[in-house]
């Protein structure tokens, strides 16, 4: 049998070899020409050749240092209030303020400056004529907020505009609809909305990024990041650290701890003094094993930044070390200040307190906030984080209920799997919870790290 | 427009993406079910104690502070249905380190009041979720060998937390059989799922129809003296392994599972290089017996896991062996008969070159990984590839049909006039 198949073989190359040189040739290169269409088209994001992953040079023209640009941030809030008191009734001084703010806002994480932002645009729409206004600023600060409904009702009154926005303006106001359908977890709305034009660059690529890297395409949401950055030619200190912690969230996501330190590690040193950086790197010190050195970095930034999440992460470190006083001090203090923000603005503080009601707190509490927080952003990871509010509260079952429709849906993290496998386990379904702790292990090897309690920045 | 995007960039970086809840480590209790007894060995994370009890506890290996011991019995009780409490005494509290962090561990016996089911009861716990609301308390049956639970993996009974500190347990009505065949399960996994241990046979079955002359594998022996060849090495590791299981069960005979296995290991790599140059010929059984020595020697730790008194550890050693025994005779029986016929074909001296070389490079990688203490690709692949037992064994029987079919004689047929 293998001689006839032998033999059946060697006729076919004579015959080919028999063949003129011409027709070979038109054969072979028809030939690479198809299999390569074949798969390209089967595999689209494997068979591009790399680029280079960009490595851009912080402009001058903008603040090198942490410390620099919140100098720079109050000074222009200097020059942008008295303009703003000096035109109470006029909405584009207000707006400008506003705007003023809310760069602030995102250097400090703080709400107070948020609310300031939204004082200025109060103030801006109180006296905008009927159809005008700061609607797209009010938009971006909504999303920002978490208040899609009423960022829905700003972008819809742009679309009353009796003068067409500009096409950047227009892109801009696709793209929030964009965010608004994901976080309303209409996935496939979203990503239409973003564009599907896979070489775009700026704002839609951004987008597409953080979008794939929700959606479990990893490597797909790094090109996307390297897109934006290639594209961009004056790039602020403070906007590379921002997309380096964006590549070591991804990288985070999948259990590549190695090569998300890197990434912090750079946007400690692209931007220097940056406590979000700062605290991505101390956590990262924790997860290496040196847990004392992380505690003590780890207090310095909670104590200069103010930021609760800091505080929660230092006192998860203690806990991690059952030291109950320090932790509690920590987690104390954390509490104070998200009860404070959950006053000032409850959407935006939802989701992020209850992490911290979860690990330090009231279970029914949390389970109260994430149970807003869900009903306001319907989309996967308000969905796990109300089923883990469910499991705290001894209510594995309802947990699994709110899980189910993330299977098999776009929404990928391993979280969700460990928090079926945790309801699984409660409920005494070994089969299961081990599948759900192997789907979880499969998409971050460090998924059920006992250390993975330590993770609070970047996740 | 750039400066949007940036704006853009750093709202999703300021207002971080809200987070997940952080899995704090489980504490877990472990039951284990004797004839007269339930022994429960608890297991909490030492941080997580510390973090309940107000105070950190220093993680030293070893003998754990009395206190600790007080605090598991304070926080633990166990009741029949209608209420009635079980005795629990303290056996051994000690502190331990590994790599998933320093954990507190206690085993606590608990028996039941008089004339009580010990399959039925209600368990009460409350260490460290009386306290912490996010901790939670995994309970699971390590052993009952009447339920017929005897295996490496516990099966989960349920999750106790904050809220929720009784399970109640009921493990139906036991039976002897039913942890006698248990053990024959556990025993037919072992060795199915142990590719050391079938490649070993493996690689004394290969030259098992063949006859040794001159320091080589000759002709085919016939089947009378293929079968008894196979009885004997067959008998004989059989011998070997159950006389250590017997002693490792029963008398404790340890070697450190390191040395046993790399020892295991080196016995394939002398049965492969025996399937390809006979080095022991007729003298197979007495080497098959002093392996098997070993290999029981590593049977005998899956057994001393689970903790049963002298009868049911007798039980499970004979369920055990009987397990061992049923996979390798359908090995043998799914193996030998395309063995014989390939041994009466020229292809076969080249079937068990290669297959003695596979099974070299595959005791090498087992050598080096269990010495090294570190996995090694090829050990991981020849590992993968094993799993694949039955598809082996098809393309075993395929090479076989083809190896026969390209012997027999060709048929001349006559010129045609």
């Amino acid at each position: 049998m293998l001689a006839r198949l032998a033999e059946l073989t060697l006729a076919a190359l004579a015959q080919w070899t028999g063949w003129p040189a011409f027709r070979r040739a038109v054969f072979v290169v028809l030939g690479v020409l198809a299999v390569t269409a074949g798969a390209k088209a089967l595999f689209p994001d494997r068979l591009s050749l790399p680029l280079p992953t960009p490595d851009s040079k912080p402009s001058h023209g903008a603040p090198l240092t942490y410390d620099a640009a919140l100098a720079r941030a109050d000074q222009t809030l200097a020059g942008v209030r008295p303009l703003a008191a000096a035109h109470p009734d006029e909405w584009l001084p207000q707006e400008r303020l506003a705007h003023a703010w809310i760069a602030r806002a995102r250097l400090t994480g703080s709400f107070d400056d948020f609310a300031a932002a939204q004082a200025a645009l109060d103030q801006g729409f109180a006296h905008a004529a009927r159809a005008t206004g700061p609607h797209l600023a009010q938009a971006a600060l909504d999303l920002s907020l978490h208040r899609l409904a009423h960022a829905e009702v700003m972008l819809d009154a742009i679309g009353r505009y009796a003068v067409p926005p500009e096409r950047d303006d227009a892109d801009e106001v696709a793209g929030m609809r964009g965010d608004i359908a994901f976080y309303r977890g209409r996935y496939a709305e979203a990503l239409k909305l973003y564009g599907g034009d896979r070489d775009a660059a700026g704002g839609a690529a951004f987008r597409r990024a953080v979008y794939e890297g929700k959606t479990g395409r990893i490597d797909a949401a790094l090109a996307s990041l390297d897109a934006v950055e290639r594209a961009s030619r004056f790039p602020t200190a403070q906007s590379l650290a921002s997309l380096e912690l964006q590549r070591g969230g991804l990288e985070l996501q999948r259990g590549a701890w190695d090569q998300a330190t890197v990434h912090f590690a750079k946007a400690e040193r692209l931007f220097p003094g940056y406590w979000l950086a700062q605290a991505h790197s101390a956590q990262m010190l924790a997860l290496g094993g040196k847990r004392p050195e992380a505690i003590v970095r780890l207090a310095t930034i909670a104590r200069r930044s103010g930021a609760p999440e800091a505080m929660d992460a230092l006192a998860a470190l203690y806990r991690a070390d059952g030291d109950y006083p320090n932790s509690k001090l920590w987690s104390d203090r954390a509490g104070a200040i998200w009860e404070r923000r959950l006053q000032q603005i409850p959407e935006a503080a939802w989701g992020h307190a209850v992490e911290h009601y979860l690990a330090f707190g009231d279970p029914a509490r949390a389970l109260d906030l994430a149970r807003r927080d869900y009903a306001a952003r319907p989309y996967g990871a308000s969905a796990v984080a109300l089923a883990w509010a469910e499991i705290a509260n001894n209510h594995p079952a309802e947990a699994l209920r709110i899980l189910k429709p993330l299977e098999g849906g776009p929404y990928v993290s391993a979280d969700q799997h460990v928090a079926a496998a945790q309801a699984h386990l409660l409920l005494g379904q070994d089969a299961a919870a081990q599948a759900a702790r192997k789907a979880a292990l499969a998409l971050n090897p460090h998924s059920l790290d006992p250390d993975g309690a330590l993770i609070w920045f970047g996740h | 427009m750039r400066a949007r995007l940036w704006l853009l960039i750093m709202a999703f970086v300021a207002m971080a993406w809200p987070a997940a809840a952080h899995l704090t480590p489980n504490s877990e209790v472990r039951l284990d079910f004797a004839r007269d007894s339930v022994t429960a060995e608890v297991l909490i994370p030492l941080g997580e104690l510390g973090y309940a009890l107000g105070r950190p506890i220093a993680a030293r290996p070893g003998p754990a502070p009395p206190e600790l011991g007080a605090y598991i019995l304070q926080h633990m009780a166990v009741r029949t249905p209608d209420g009635r409490p079980w005795t629990l005494t303290p056996r051994a509290v000690r502190i331990v380190a590994d790599a998933g962090g320093p954990d507190l561990i206690a085993q606590v016996e608990m028996r039941p009041p008089s004339g009580a089911s010990l399959r039925r009861f209600d368990f009460t716990y409350s260490g460290v979720i009386d306290r912490v609301r996010n901790h939670f308390v995994l309970v699971l049956v390590r052993t009952d060998y009447a339920g017929g639970q005897l295996s490496e993996d516990p099966r989960l009974l349920g999750g106790l937390q904050w809220g929720a500190r009784t399970l109640h347990v009921d493990r139906g009505a036991g039976s002897a059989w039913r942890g006698f065949g248990s053990a024959i399960g556990l025993g037919m996994r072992h060795i199915a799922e142990g590719h050391d241990h079938l490649l070993f046979l493996l690689a004394l079955l290969l030259p098992a129809p063949l006859i040794a002359r001159d320091r080589r594998w000759r002709e085919y022996g016939g089947l009378r003296y293929t079968a008894r060849r196979l009885l004997g090495v067959v008998t004989a590791f059989t011998i070997g392994h159950s006389l250590t299981l017997l002693g490792g069960a029963f008398l404790g005979w340890r070697l450190p599972a390191q040395p046993v296995e790399v020892l295991i290991a080196v016995s394939i790599l002398i049965s492969a290089v025996h399937a390809w140059r006979p080095m022991f010929a007729g003298r197979e059984p007495v080497v098959a017996m002093g392996f098997g020595l070993v290999h029981g020697l590593a049977f005998a730790t899956v057994i001393g896991h689970f903790g049963l008194d002298p009868w049911r550890k007798a039980q499970s050693i004979l369920g055990f062996n009987l397990g061992i025994e049923l996979v390798q005779l359908a090995v043998v029986a799914a193996v030998m008969p395309a063995l014989i016929l390939l041994a009466r074909t020229r292809s076969y001296p080249g079937v068990r070159t290669l297959a003695a070389a596979f099974t070299a490079t595959a005791a090498t990688a087992w050598i080096a990984e269990r010495t090294l203490g570190v996995e090694n690709p090829i050990g991981r692949a020849i590992d993968e590839g094993l799993a694949h037992g039955p598809w082996l064994l098809a393309a075993l029987v395929a090479g076989t049909v083809l190896a026969v079919l390209a012997d027999r004689p060709q048929k001349i047929t006559p010129p045609t006039v």
